[in-house]
């Protein structure tokens, strides 16, 4: 375990020089002159205040002595300032973070916990009509835009109950109950499809586990069906399903991204939407890099906890 | 073609199978005749008849300018297949290629084309994309590049296993022995034993392109206006929801029927071509 645990870090350091080599040179690669593109989004371009930017940005030095130093300045956590009003990227990223964070975990912890009964239960709907409709419902959820879903929640939220505060945002501070319930609609546009794949997902390991030999010993020696589920069957079947929650978790915050843009929430969707068209390129940059860092850090705790989980991984 | 007819003929006594032949017919032939069957001018205004439900006129309604519903769908059909579509074809050539290459030439190779997909992976799918046309700016066509750059890596691993298998089988090396070149041997004996795996993720990836064109286009950041995209009508149709919910809802539901139509496709045929991950 060990020595899996240190090959596994030392994929992750290979892994995240590669993402940093690729974000810092998304500036550098824009066709044309970067500067110019970012200047011209908002001001008149003069030589002297494209050579200031350039000067800012540090484009004037190489390119590896450019990675050096933004990397030297990321490892301090200094991801650079913005374009426009000089701030620290980080204090603008770490002010919009936190709900889209409480969006996709809260999401996520919603969508794996109703999936195991709907696993379960659809496992022992084995028919015919039984096996098209779960497949049917599941792709169907799997495929339903969330922020589709999110704009029917705000359409019938307003047809059947019009005072509900289905749009906007309220600091959970302020009031936690205006707080949630302004979460509600958007939490669960996104993990009813992360559900639907989900309770599939464990359908499907929950009915090969039930043919296996295993089970069939423990139903022979008497067991009650809920012991041998709960005991024996879904122990098992949970291992793939913490597979996927790394995989999910990305989709997710992706996800929440658009949906936020869908309630007015003000999270990381809006600033990387409103960088994007003001061409601040370095606060898109800042964003990526953490985000990402993020979710492979997140990916690499997932590959740990199933290999403790499931004694028959290899550690070599 | 007997024998593509009876494996069609086996698809349709599937119920599932039927419908997903149904959905993706019915979005393919919508998309690509759009200027044809549409009803209206997609950009055709019509004030006085703006924000109406549907109507014997206007199908599916009409938008906050008065411009036909049913004919903007139809047209953000073709947009949104002709981006998924490209996206999913340069995901196939170049990943595919990464990935075969990687399988046949194996070693140091090998190592590094797969080190380097390992970090694309890293990247939330939307949030790669969104980079990408951060730096190439927002259009239909930079939204196809974005996309398939996101998948390449998804289909070099996926051929990438079968690869290294069939590299190592027998007819391949008496091909080799036989003095084959490399290309015939990938051209010849490899590929034609991928094209299952490969026709399964392209329908499904097909599906999910559809869901990320729609995604991106909502946030401004794909197709641009005037040209009808589903997910730009949908996010425009939002400010008049209480008024005229028509916009939103259907384009959102051609989304789905979209995604949902290949998804199927994707799954049946999964079914139909590996028999090992049937009821999976």
């Amino acid at each position: 375990m060990f020595a899996y645990t240190v090959r596994r870090l030392l994929d992750l350091v290979l892994v995240m020089f590669g993402v940093s080599v690729l974000v810092f040179l998304m500036i550098r690669l824009i066709p044309g002159d970067a500067v110019q593109i970012m200047l011209g989004a908002n001001t008149e371009i003069t030589p002297d205040r494209l050579e200031a930017l350039r000067e800012k940005l540090g484009l004037n030095k190489s390119l590896p002595l450019q990675y050096w130093d933004w990397l030297a300045g990321v490892a301090r956590g200094d991801l650079g300032q913005s374009v426009w009003t000089g701030a620290p990227i980080r204090g603008e990223i770490l002010a919009r973070l936190p709900l889209t964070l409480e969006l996709t975990a809260l999401s996520l912890v919603l969508g794996v916990l109703l999936s195991i009964p709907v696993g379960i239960l659809t496992a022992y709907w084995r028919n015919s009509t039984g096996e098209y409709v779960v497949r049917l419902v599941a792709i169907a959820g799997v495929t339903v835009p969330s922020f589709w879903l999110g704009t029917l929640f705000i359409y019938l939220s307003f047809k059947l109950w019009p005072g509900f505060p289905a749009i906007g945002y309220v600091p959970l501070a302020e009031d936690p109950t205006g707080h949630f319930s302004r979460l509600l609609f958007p939490i669960l546009s996104l993990s009813l499809p992360l559900l639907a794949g989900l309770s599939r997902l464990l359908r499907s390991t929950l009915l090969d586990i039930l043919n296996q030999d295993y089970i069939r010993t423990a139903r022979a020696k008497g067991l009650a069906e809920r012991v041998v589920m709960y005991k024996h069957a879904l122990r098992n079947a949970l291992i793939p399903l913490v597979t996927v929650i790394g995989i999910q978790a990305g989709y997710l915050f992706g996800g929440a991204i658009v949906v936020e843009q869908v309630f007015a929430l003000p999270g990381m969707g809006r600033l990387i939407v409103g960088a994007i068209n003001e061409r601040n390129y370095p606060l898109v940059q800042g964003t990526i890099l953490l985000v990402t860092a993020g979710f492979v850090f997140i990916n690499l705790l997932v590959d740990l906890a199933y290999a403790y989980l499931d004694p028959r991984v290899e550690y070599a | 073609m007997s024998g593509t007819w009876g494996f069609t003929r086996g698809l349709l006594k599937n119920p599932l199978g039927a419908l997903s032949l149904i959905l993706t017919l019915l979005i393919v032939i919508g998309g690509l005749f759009a200027p044809l069957i549409a009803p209206y001018d997609p950009l055709q205004q019509d004030i006085l008849a703006r924000l109406s439900g549907p109507t014997a006129q206007h199908w599916l309604g009409t938008d906050q300018f008065g411009r036909d519903v049913l004919s903007r769908i139809l047209h953000g059909i073709r947009a949104s297949l002709s981006v998924a579509g490209l996206s999913v074809i340069i995901a196939l050539l170049i990943g595919g290629f990464l990935g075969v290459s990687a399988a046949y030439y194996g070693s140091l190779y090998d190592r590094l084309v797969m080190r380097v997909m390992d970090v694309f992976l890293a990247f939330p799918i939307i949030l790669l994309a969104i980079g990408i046309i951060a730096m190439l700016g927002p259009n239909q066509s930079n939204t196809a590049i974005a996309i398939g750059i996101v998948y390449i890596p998804i289909f070099a691993r996926l051929v990438r296993g079968p690869a290294l298998v069939l590299r190592e089988s027998e007819y391949v090396h008496a091909a080799q022995a036989l003095g084959a070149s490399t290309m015939r041997i990938i051209n010849r004996h490899l590929l034609p034993n991928l094209t299952s795996v490969i026709l399964v993720q392209s329908t499904l990836s097909l599906s999910t392109a559809i869901l990320v064109e729609a995604s991106l286009s909502f946030l401004g950041l794909g197709t641009q206006p005037p040209t009808p995209s589903l997910g730009l009508m949908l996010s425009e149709g939002r400010a008049y929801l209480t008024l005229s919910p028509w916009t939103s809802v259907f384009s959102g539901l051609a989304i789905l029927v979209a995604s949902l139509g290949f998804n199927l496709l994707g799954d049946v045929l999964r079914d139909a071509l590996d028999p090992r991950l049937r009821g999976r």
